[in-house]
C-alpha cells in the first residue's frame, strides 16, 4: 500500500476502522454473543492498537494484531462476565421482514447459542476460520497455539456445531 | 456431503448468524479516547496508553533500589510521572514473569545486540525500551512463542555507544485494575 509509510496512529485508526470495524465487532460477537460488549471489546482494540502503532506501522501488522486483540479480549470478557452465561442477552436485532422472521432469528440465535457453548479455542478457531476466512497458520499465529492443536480444535467445534444445529433444521 | 459442502456451510451460518449487528458510532469513542495530548515529544504524544507506559517506566526507575518492584502499580500517569523527580540509578529490577537471560545485566555489548529470555506476557506480546536517563532511545515489540506461560522470545536492539537501562515488560491491559505489567529492567552497555 503506497501510502501505509505515512500513515499516523490516529490515520491507521481511521483506515482500519473504515475498513474492518464492522467485520470485527461481528467476530465478536460470534465470540461474547451480545453486541453491545463486542462493540467495547473491539473499541478497546483499536484504542490498543493505536497506542502500539509506534511498533506496528504496517497496515496488515495493525490488522493482526487487531484480530489477535479482538479474540483475547473477547475471552476474557467471557472469563470475567462468567455469571451472564446462564442468562444469555436477548436476541439479536434482526433485519426487516415479516413471516420469516421468526425462523431466521431462531436459526441466527441458535447458533449463537451453540457457539457460546463450545470451549473458549474450538469457538474461537471456528470463528476465525468459518467467519473471517483465516488459513490455519494465520489462526495459529492469532491464538498462539500450533497448527496441530488448530486443527483438533476445528474438528471438535465442527462436530459440536453440527450435532447441536442438526435439531435446529 | 463432501468436507467443502461442510465448510461452506458453516461460512454461511456463521455470517448469518451476526448479519444483523450493524455496530454504530464506535470511531467517535476510539477518536476521543486515543486524542493525543499536546505534544512535548515523540515519546509522549501517541496516546494515553504510550503515556501510560512512560509512566510506569518511570515508576520502575523511582523504585531501582526498592525490594518490591512488581508491585509497582503504573497509577494515574500524571502522578507517578511526577514522581520521578528524584529518580536514583537504574538498577536491576525482574519479574518471574519476564527473564531476560543474555546478556547479563551490566554486559557490555556491541550493537547490534541480540536479547534474549522467557515471558509469560498478555497475548504474548513483549515490549522494550532502551532507556538513555529518563529518555527512551528506542523501543520495540516482539512475541514470545506462547501467550500467557513462560514462552522464550528474543529481539535485536541497534544503538549508538553508550550507557543504557532496557526495560522489557508486557503490557498493562486493564488500565491499572489488575496485576501490574511484570518488567525487567538492567543496565547495559554499548562501546
Amino acid at each position: 500500500m503506497a501510502t501505509s509509510a505515512s500513515w499516523d496512529a490516529d490515520a491507521a485508526v481511521e483506515e482500519l476502522y473504515a475498513g474492518h470495524y464492522r467485520r470485527l465487532v461481528r467476530l465478536s460477537v460470534l465470540l461474547v454473543r451480545d453486541p453491545e460488549t463486542a462493540e467495547e471489546v473491539v473499541q478497546d482494540s483499536f484504542v490498543a492498537m493505536h497506542g502500539k502503532w509506534r511498533s506496528l506501522r504496517e497496515p496488515d501488522k495493525a490488522l493482526a494484531y487487531l484480530r489477535q486483540t479482538v479474540v483475547n479480549r473477547s475471552r476474557s470478557v467471557l472469563r470475567h462476565r462468567g455469571v451472564q452465561a446462564a442468562h444469555p442477552p436477548p436476541v439479536l436485532p434482526h433485519g426487516p421482514g415479516a413471516d420469516e422472521d421468526a425462523l431466521v432469528s431462531e436459526r441466527r440465535t441458535a447458533v449463537l447459542d451453540a457457539m457460546r457453548g463450545l470451549p473458549d479455542r474450538q469457538r474461537e478457531v471456528l470463528a476465525l476460520r468459518y467467519y473471517l476466512d483465516l488459513s490455519e497458520a494465520e489462526i495459529a499465529a492469532t491464538l498462539g497455539i500450533s497448527r496441530g492443536a488448530v486443527k483438533s480444535h476445528a474438528s471438535r467445534g465442527v462436530a459440536a456445531l453440527r450435532s447441536v444445529m442438526e435439531d435446529v433444521r | 456431503m463432501n468436507p467443502t459442502d461442510h465448510d461452506d456451510e458453516l461460512r454461511s451460518l456463521l455470517d448469518d448468524a451476526v448479519s444483523g449487528v450493524e455496530p454504530r458510532h464506535g470511531l467517535a469513542t476510539i477518536r476521543s479516547r486515543t486524542a493525543a495530548p499536546p505534544r512535548r515529544g515523540w515519546a509522549w504524544a501517541t496516546s494515553g496508553a504510550a503515556l501510560a507506559v512512560a509512566a510506569t517506566v518511570a515508576a520502575v526507575l523511582v523504585l531501582g533500589g526498592s525490594p518490591r518492584p512488581t508491585t509497582a502499580s503504573p497509577g494515574p500517569a500524571g502522578s507517578a510521572a511526577s514522581a520521578s523527580a528524584s529518580a536514583a540509578t537504574p538498577s536491576e529490577v525482574s519479574s518471574s514473569r519476564v527473564v531476560v537471560e543474555a546478556p547479563a545485566p551490566g554486559a557490555i555489548l556491541s550493537s547490534p545486540f541480540r536479547v534474549s529470555g522467557r515471558a509469560s506476557a498478555f497475548e504474548a506480546n513483549v515490549q522494550w525500551e532502551l532507556m538513555a536517563g529518563s529518555s527512551v532511545v528506542e523501543r520495540g515489540f516482539t512475541t514470545a512463542e506462547e501467550c500467557c506461560t513462560l514462552s522464550p522470545f528474543s529481539f535485536q536492539v541497534t544503538a549508538p555507544p553508550g550507557d543504557y537501562t532496557l526495560v522489557v515488560h508486557d503490557e498493562d491491559v486493564s488500565g491499572g485494575e489488575g496485576n501490574p505489567p511484570a518488567r525487567h529492567s538492567q543496565s547495559v552497555t554499548v562501546r
